[in-house]
């Protein structure tokens, strides 16, 4: 049985229930596998003993091209969908970077004078069950700068069990990596956060799920007694809530420390248990809530780039973090509130959420294309399956006597469509996102929205700083901040290239550090400045100063810490920025950042 | 020698555009007949992905032996070092000033490419 713990919202506690699950599973005595799907930050190895850790490398098979029979057709480059591979003069280059290793190069090729070779991206890890620890346990790493997350996915699942109960930890976000990580599970564990933010981003996992037709089923993490929304929205949406862990500083200071916290409050196991049954309920019962429709804006012209990039003497900040839910949004809004002259634009295209505290007129609103998609017209198609054979993504599935692409899973590489005999498939560009333009009270907004299960998150970052930009010039804007997404991927890459500062928000808890320090390798991989800043830096004083131990030996800008502050929570629920409330500390730490940052960026 | 310039117009006096994948254009100019040439980058400017690697390639097949670009990007930059034309980067303003700033010897040739990739 395949259990995906998904949220959407980074920092919910998807690894927390993970673990937690992956020994109460052990403890009713099924045989459990944990495998951490978020290759971009992997946490889940952190809270476990492991033992006997094998390592291995991960790789995709890349187009080499041999150049004694290559005549220099340039029939490859044409039916390269990424712009992979050019011709000059006769002769093939290939871009590794950007090849999705679809095959069609191989393919189309009339000599025959493409094969493949093994190209690393990343590493892949292994832990046997022992008596400290129940259960087996996989995880991966990319290489930072790779971008392939869903490969090595796949490459993960493809050595589970299926006699054991797999439970898979998810990235945050609903973009290609979650989609994959899903894929054939049997129910989709959504944990989310009582507040605006959670649920924004909870309803856009909750869409993909159901779009692939699994069960889905919600964990309310850090919730409270006068909570609601989470249950507003699973009544109107008939996916039930499977449980709640209570808001608790105590459950808080033990995960920052790696503690198991099954092993040391008692009520938390037998919550656990309680959803452990509830979740195996789901699975079985094979019920798919019904599909949620979102906003339709297919009227929408489609964005176009602008023909200038940053506009001269502008400075861009982009806030990022590596580890999810450490408080970028939250941070954002408030700096915002505090610039003048500034434009700003959310990167986090997979699980906008700025727009929900810089809140004003949506001015515009445009198409973004990511790429083609393929259709199978079922009056044309003969059921031979040519196309699924040929598919490197899995996208085509059965359909009765014909065959259909699952378009979520489709990317776009155009080979079904040059080997269907009938010429049944059409292959056309795809609407996979929107651009919008909001003007707030404190400058123009730059954000998108990515639509669920698609990839090319990263062009889509790109054009909507393309568009803050614009923005920036037209309002004389002095800088530019901008709020990141989670992880170390592409879509991180795409919102921080180019910046002149990246401010890093962390969290002093071993998986805070663990992703701080990928972050960092990030910024330097790309020749970045950072800056950090440690937000709840009273959730664990010794992570703290480990921390500012870090920071102080590579000579890494530490602007400032906020404490742990519940009017935080509050002001998200009023959709306001921390910073108008006057008596919170968190308000009062994030002023004195701003100082630090005036006195030594501007 | 055929020295190209990514440009914001059509000849000489035109000023070059520091952007180079998404150019509005290429001025070719040919030092035996002293002749120029214009022509459009427009199908990069809205290309989503790979614009300098096909603005690149569209410069080594107009048998470019320079280009002089503002900025150029890695992916670009390898492109044009696999067709053989040299990369003088970091300059601007009007073409001809660019070329009799080479002509003098006060420009140098490139070694590798001056920004960071742009995600696709």
């Amino acid at each position: 049985m395949n259990i995906c713990i998904a949220s959407g919202k980074g920092g919910t506690g998807k690894t927390t229930v993970a673990v937690n699950l992956a020994f109460t599973y052990a403890r009713r005595n099924k045989s459990v596998h944990l495998m951490d799907a978020d290759v971009d930050a992997a946490n889940a190895h952190l809270f476990v003993e492991t033992q006997d850790r094998s390592e291995s490398i991960s790789f995709v098979k890349k187009p080499e091209i041999n150049t004694e029979i290559c005549t220099g057709c340039g029939a490859c480059m044409k039916n390269c969908q990424y712009h992979a591979i050019t011709v000059l003069r006769g002769t093939p280059l290939v871009f590794e970077e950007l090849c999705h290793a679809c095959g069609v190069c191989a393919e189309v090729c009339p000599v025959n004078a493409i094969g493949y070779k093994k190209e690393r991206i990343g590493r892949f890890f292994r832990s046997e069950r022992s008596e400290a620890t129940p259960f087996s346990l996989s995880w991966g790493e990319l290489d930072i700068g790779q971008v392939q997350a869903p490969d090595m996915i796949r490459q993960l699942k493809d050595e589970l069990n299926d006699s054991y109960v797999n439970i898979m930890d998810a990235s945050p976000g609903a973009g290609c990596p979650v989609r994959e990580t899903m894929a054939n599970s049997a129910a989709v564990v959504l944990v989310t956060e009582p507040t605006l933010f959670g649920l924004n981003d909870l309803r856009m996992a909750a869409e993909l799920a159901l779009k692939m037709s699994i069960p889905a089923g919600i964990i309310v993490n850090r919730s409270r007694e006068d909570e609601d929304i989470i249950s507003e929205f699973s009544r109107e949406t008939g996916i039930p809530i499977l449980g709640r862990i209570p808001f608790s500083r105590d459950y808080a200071h033990s995960y920052s420390k790696g503690d198991i916290l099954v092993d040391l409050y008692p009520e938390f196991a037998q919550n656990c248990l309680k959803i452990s049954h509830a979740v195996d309920a789901l699975a079985n019962s094979r019920a798919v809530a019904p599909f949620m429709k979102m906003a339709d804006n297919s009227a929408a012209g489609r964005y176009k780039n602008s023909e200038n990039g940053k506009p001269q003497g502008v400075k861009e900040w982009v806030v990022m973090s590596g580890k999810g839910g450490t408080g970028k949004t939250t941070l954002s809004a408030s700096l915002a509130m505090l610039m003048d002259n500034a434009t700003y634009f959310d990167a986090d295209v997979d699980a906008s959420n700025l727009p929900i505290i810089l809140k004003g007129n949506l001015e515009n609103t445009r198409g973004f294309s990511g790429g083609y998609k393929a259709e199978i017209n079922p009056e044309k198609c003969i059921g031979c399956g040519l196309c699924a054979e040929k598919c490197h993504f899995n996208a085509i599935e059965a359909d009765e006597d014909k065959f259909k692409v699952i378009p979520e899973a489709c990317e776009g590489c155009g080979m079904c469509h040059l080997v269907c005999p009938h010429g049944a498939v059409s292959f056309q560009e795809a609407i996979t996102g929107y651009v919008y333009h909001t003007d707030t009270e404190k400058g123009q907004l730059s954000h998108a929205f990515l639509n669920i299960g698609e990839e090319n998150s990263g062009k889509l970052v790109t054009q909507v700083r393309d568009q803050a930009y614009v923005l920036s010039e037209l309002h004389h804007s002095e800088h530019i901040l901008g709020d990141g997404p989670p992880g170390t991927g592409c879509p991180v890459i795409a919102s921080a290239t180019g910046a002149d500062l990246a401010i890093i928000v962390t969290e002093p808890s071993l998986s805070g550090i663990h992703d701080l320090i990928r972050a960092l390798k990030l910024v330097a991989h790309f020749q970045l400045k950072p800056a950090v800043i440690i937000n709840k830096c009273d959730m664990n004083d010794e992570q703290t100063k480990a921390i500012h131990n870090l920071c102080m030996k590579d000579k890494i800008h530490i602007l400032g810490q906020i404490p742990f502050d519940d009017m935080v929570n509050r002001a998200v629920m009023e959709q306001r920025a921390i910073i108008d409330y006057p008596n919170s500390d968190a308000a009062l730490a994030i002023r004195n950042i701003w100082k630090e940052i005036r006195e030594n960026y501007i | 020698m055929i020295y190209v310039f990514p440009a914001a117009g059509d000849n000489m006096t035109s000023e070059l555009d520091t952007r180079f994948g998404r150019c509005k254009g290429f001025v070719a100019y040919d030092t035996e007949t002293k002749k120029t040439a214009f022509s459009s980058n427009s199908q990069n400017l809205n290309a989503a992905q790979g614009a300098g690697i096909q603005a690149a390639a569209h410069v080594v097949n107009l048998d470019a032996d320079i280009v002089f670009c503002g900025h150029c990007g890695p992916k670009a930059f390898k492109t044009l070092q696999a067709g053989n034309v040299k990369v003088v980067i970091g300059v601007s303003g009007v073409l001809n000033n660019i070329l009799s700033e080479y002509e003098n010897g006060k420009l140098e040739v490139s070694t590798q490419a001056d920004v960071e990739g742009h995600w696709v």
